[in-house]
Order: C-alpha cells, then sequence, then structure tokens
C-alpha cells in the first residue's frame, strides 16, 4: 500500500510539471529547461521550512513565486527567439540555473543539498505517510487541472492558442504576443515550483543532481510522449514517466542499469513518437 | 604572463569548439537541421578510440576508427531520422526532438557499455613545451595543430570543391537542385557524415588533452549552437571564430572565477551576447530562415 501511494504521489508531481509545460506548448514553445525552475521550487520551500517557517500554504506560494520570478531568465530571451533557437536558450537557462544550485554552497548546500526537510503540515495536521501525502497531493493536482482549464478556456487562453497558431496573425489582431508569452512561461514555471516544493517535502532531502539537463529533458518527453493540447496527454506521458522505471523494477536489474534503461527506451520513444505520432499518444497538437 | 597562458589554454580549447561551431553551422547551412544527436556521438567518440587502444591499436588508428564511426552514425541519424521528418516536411522542432531522442538512447547505450565513471585516453605526465613563461603540453599542442588543420582543410573543401559547391547549392535551393537531377538525399548524407566526423575529431583531442565522462554531450551541443549563431553561418569562418571565442572567454571565466563557474558564467555571457545580436555577428542563419520571433 505505501509502495503504490508512494507511485502515486511521484506521478502526481510529475502530472502537474507535465501539464505546466502543455500550457508553454499550447503558447507553441518547446521549454527544455524546466527541472531548474523545479529546483528552484524545491529549494525555496527547503530554506523557508528551515529559517523562517511561515507556514505550509504559504511557503508553496513563495515557492512559484520565486520559480516564476526567474522564469524572466527564459521569457526575456522568448520575445527573441523561436523554434529551436529558443528550446537551446532554455537549455542554457537550465545550466546557470544548476551550476548557481551546484556552487553556491552557503545558500543551497552544494553538492551535499539540503537533509531533513519537514513534512508538509495544515494547521496540526502533519502529512508524514505516503497515503497522506497522495491525498493532499492529489487534491493540489485536481485544483491545478481546474485552474488550467479555466485560464485554457479564457479569453488569455484564446489568446495562447492564437499565437500558437499564427504569431503574426495574433499580433495584428491586437493581442500582446510578448507580454502573453511572459505570462504562460511565468504561470508554468509557478505550477513547476509548486511541484518541485511539494517533491522536496515528501523526499525531505534534494540536492543539485535532482535538477539536470537531462531531468528538464525527460520531463520535455513528457508532453511529446503523451502529447500537448489537452489535459489527457500530459497525463498520459507523466504515467508513462513514472511506468516505465516501476515495470523495470520487476526484471531484477541492477538500479544504475534501470536507469540507463529508462532513459534510452525513453529516447527510442521521442523517436517514434515524432516520426509516427506527431500529436503523442493522447494529445491533440501535432508537432511537425 | 598568467595572462598569456590562460589565452593560450583559451586558444588551445577554442579550437576544438571551432571544430564543434563549424559542423553545427555545416548543418544549419546545408540541411536546416538543428541536430543535437551531435552531441551523444561527442561523448562516444572517445569510448571508441578508448576501445581501439584496448584492443592494441595505435592512437593514430584508434582516433581515424572513432572519427568514422562518429560519421557513421550521423549518417544513420539523418536516415533514421531527419530524412524520413525532412521528406514530410516537418518543422524545425520536430528535427529537434527527434534528435533529442537519438540523444538520450545512444548516450545511455555508451553509459551501459563503458559505465559512468570519467575516463582519460592519455596515461601518465604528458610532454611539457616551455616558451618563456609559457607552458603547452604535447596533448594540447597536439589538439591546437590538429584542429587548425581539420578547419582548414574543412573550410577549403566547402569553398573550393565542387562537392562543396553542391552542398552549398543544398543549402540555398534543395528543391532546384532536386529539379536538376542531383541526388538530394546523397548530399544531406554527405552533409550529416562530415559534422559528424568534424564533431567526433574534437571530442577525441578533447578527451586527449583533458579526458571524458558521459556528461560532456550537451555542453558541446550548446557550445556548437552558440558558436553557430554567434558566428552565422553566412561564411563557416565566423563559427569558427566564435568557437575560438568561447574557447578563450570559458579560459578567463574559469581563472576569474574558478573552473566550477565556467558553465554559468559562459552561458550568460553567451545569452546576453544573443539577445543582444540573435542574428549573430554576419547575420542569418541561411535559406531566409529565421531564429528571431516576430519584433
Amino acid at each position: 500500500m505505501s509502495y503504490l501511494s508512494y507511485v502515486v504521489v511521484q506521478f502526481e508531481i510529475l502530472a502537474m510539471i507535465a501539464l505546466a509545460l502543455n500550457l508553454i506548448v499550447s503558447c507553441g514553445q518547446l521549454h527544455a529547461g524546466i527541472a531548474g525552475f523545479y529546483g528552484i521550487g524545491a529549494l525555496t520551500l527547503a530554506l523557508l521550512l528551515k529559517r523562517v517557517d511561515p507556514g505550509f500554504p504559504a511557503v508553496l506560494g513563495a515557492a512559484g513565486l520565486s520559480a516564476a520570478v526567474a522564469s524572466l531568465a527564459v521569457s526575456i530571451p522568448s520575445w527573441k527567439f523561436r523554434g529551436e533557437a529558443f528550446v537551446m536558450v532554455s537549455l542554457a537557462a537550465q545550466v546557470c540555473i544548476y551550476s548557481l544550485m551546484y556552487n553556491l554552497t552557503n545558500l543551497t548546500g552544494g553538492p551535499f543539498g539540503v537533509v531533513g526537510i519537514r513534512k508538509p503540515a495544515l494547521g496540526g495536521l502533519v502529512f508524514n505517510s505516503s497515503q497522506q501525502l497522495a491525498v493532499l497531493y492529489g487534491v493540489i493536482l485536481v485544483i491545478m487541472v481546474i485552474f488550467l482549464l479555466g485560464l485554457l478556456s479564457s479569453s488569455f487562453g484564446r489568446n495562447i492558442k492564437a499565437i500558437r497558431n499564427d504569431e503574426l496573425a495574433a499580433r495584428s489582431l491586437g493581442i500582446p504576443v510578448r507580454r502573453v508569452k511572459t505570462q504562460v512561461i511565468s504561470i508554468a514555471s509557478a505550477i513547476v515550483g509548486i511541484a518541485g516544493a511539494l517533491y522536496a517535502s515528501a523526499a525531505s532531502y534534494i540536492d543539485p543532481t535532482l535538477f539536470t539537463l537531462d531531468e528538464s529533458i525527460l520531463m520535455l518527453s513528457m508532453v511529446i510522449i503523451g502529447g500537448a493540447g489537452n489535459t489527457k496527454g500530459p497525463l498520459v506521458g507523466a504515467l508513462v514517466l513514472i511506468g516505465i522505471p516501476e515495470a523495470l523494477r520487476f526484471l531484477s536489474l541492477p538500479s544504475s542499469v534501470v536507469g540507463s534503461l529508462r532513459v534510452v527506451i525513453f529516447g527510442l520513444l521521442l523517436i517514434a513518437i515524432i516520426r509516427l505520432r506527431p500529436q503523442g499518444l493522447a494529445g491533440r497538437y501535432r508537432i511537425e | 604572463m598568467p595572462n598569456l597562458q590562460v589565452l593560450l589554454n583559451g586558444l588551445v580549447s577554442g579550437a576544438g569548439f571551432a571544430l564543434v561551431g563549424a559542423a553545427f553551422a555545416f548543418l544549419l547551412l546545408t540541411t536546416r537541421t538543428l541536430s543535437v544527436s551531435l552531441g551523444a556521438l561527442y561523448v562516444l567518440a572517445p569510448y571508441g578510440v578508448l576501445t581501439g587502444l584496448r584492443l592494441g591499436a595505435p592512437l593514430p588508428v584508434s582516433v581515424l576508427g572513432s572519427v568514422t564511426t562518429a560519421a557513421l552514425a550521423a549518417i544513420i541519424c539523418e536516415v533514421l531520422i531527419h530524412w524520413p521528418l525532412e521528406r514530410r516536411n516537418a518543422s524545425a522542432e520536430a528535427h529537434l526532438i527527434g534528435s533529442l531522442g537519438a540523444y538520450l538512447a545512444i548516450v545511455q547505450i555508451g553509459v551501459l557499455l563503458w559505465g559512468p565513471d570519467r575516463l582519460v585516453l592519455n596515461g601518465g605526465l604528458p610532454l611539457v613545451y616551455a616558451l618563456g613563461g609559457i607552458r603547452i603540453t604535447q596533448p594540447q599542442l597536439l589538439g591546437f595543430v590538429c584542429s587548425v588543420t581539420a578547419s582548414c582543410v574543412f573550410v577549403a573543401t566547402i569553398q573550393r570543391t565542387r562537392l562543396g559547391l553542391g552542398l552549398r547549392a543544398l543549402g540555398s535551393n534543395p528543391l532546384l537542385l532536386s529539379t536538376l537531377g542531383r541526388n538530394v538525399q546523397a548530399y544531406r548524407i554527405v552533409a550529416f557524415g562530415a559534422a559528424g566526423a568534424l564533431v567526433g575529431l574534437a571530442a577525441c583531442l578533447a578527451a586527449y588533452d583533458v579526458g571524458f565522462d558521459p556528461n560532456v554531450g550537451l555542453g558541446a551541443v550548446l557550445i556548437g549552437f552558440a558558436s553557430a549563431i554567434l558566428g552565422g553561418v553566412s561564411s563557416l569562418w565566423g563559427p569558427i571564430m566564435a568557437g575560438v571565442a568561447i574557447g578563450i572567454l570559458r579560459a578567463f571565466v574559469g581563472w576569474m572565477f574558478g573552473t566550477e563557474w565556467v558553465d554559468a558564467g559562459t552561458f550568460t555571457v553567451l545569452a546576453l551576447a544573443l539577445i543582444g545580436l540573435p542574428r549573430g555577428l554576419s547575420g542569418g542563419i541561411g535559406r531566409g530562415r529565421s531564429l528571431e520571433a516576430e519584433p
């Protein structure tokens, strides 16, 4: 039961990230540096809980806010770049964030990370067990899904879709393209930052190796394999990302082999998807 | 004197980056493709040399074999990923995602075969040559000479031969080339093979100097892409010079702030430079294509 709850918690966190990436893809951008913002959220929660502790909801808000502010490092270049150039800029931002997390040892703990991060607590209730965490994170995930569905069906959401379909035409219709892109990347980064904070609180330990470039690429893979443009696609992508290593676990292979094999399978899936099913397993937008 | 030593170190590593930059720029110029899978070849090439050495082959033979294998691997990526996407007129993002998949799979297959640890090709202390207060090691000298020679031979081949003319025509107007009866896919295969060989050679030379591990690939991709954008691809000398400049920048960042800040410092400066010069120093990235968003 506790193993299943652990897997559910991991899925819920990945689902939040996939939904956030879906929002960015809906705006016509591919963000390949999202793990950096996931790390910023995780680190914000870890440091605030250790030093100030203004309460769990406030810390979650701060984690989202810090990731959203940091996302300006990616969204401002997005005014100038598009296509693969934007992808490379987001990769470069990820390298810089990772480097800062690794080297600012006084603040972040550097390679030793932060240990003893407290579990979520609301009022007097502490969410210690993985079953409790699965319920709490499930509620947060549902709130995020409702928020994103509302966002995408609002006039703001229509602006996002217009930019994706034709940026120039969107501008000619008076849509403030740069502002919308910045807002989309900020909102998505805030969601990813909150997901990072939830991960840190569940795992009780973080270090910079959890937020590497490879993780960013695997996270991006979720919305490509699962698909983008609806809610189902990112959720399927998260399920695949969490399902492959869990399935490999039953093959009794060494953990180092499982880690590499998982990435090999993901790489091959990416190639197969982009060649055979550009809309992903359950998505709506075709990346072609 | 320390400044001159840092400059020399930067020039040596920059000469290697120049090869990587030339490879990325060449592919962008001729095929309009940004192939991240070249980063995987950058990771795998030194393992090829190591395997050759362990089998008893001399170093030059091992390097030649590894560079040839890198060229073949790049061609396989073209045949299996990029050409099918090109035939259905897929977007640049689709090419990028397909090559990202290849990158992930190839690098991790390498990790499964050779392990994740950092390795060296050049055991023992290298020979050191001194000129005044400046020192250069034998691997550095070898790397610099080979990189400069390879860059010159490559640019001369592209600019002065019939094959080079055909490849540039591929970048300029592939439809016309096809209409005139030329085999566009064959030209693309040559372009990918050449880019793979350049990246493989750069990786072998860098590994002979400072060692290698499976995590160097995406860094090489970022540097190669940044060189291509900063230098522009209207002339291959642009990205080559940009690669050298990046090598020097990294050397000075490492000297002033410590080696742990090299990546952050380099990519911050590059991001600022790219924001200021999104079309590169020589402008454009070929065939009416722009990476700039609408103003």
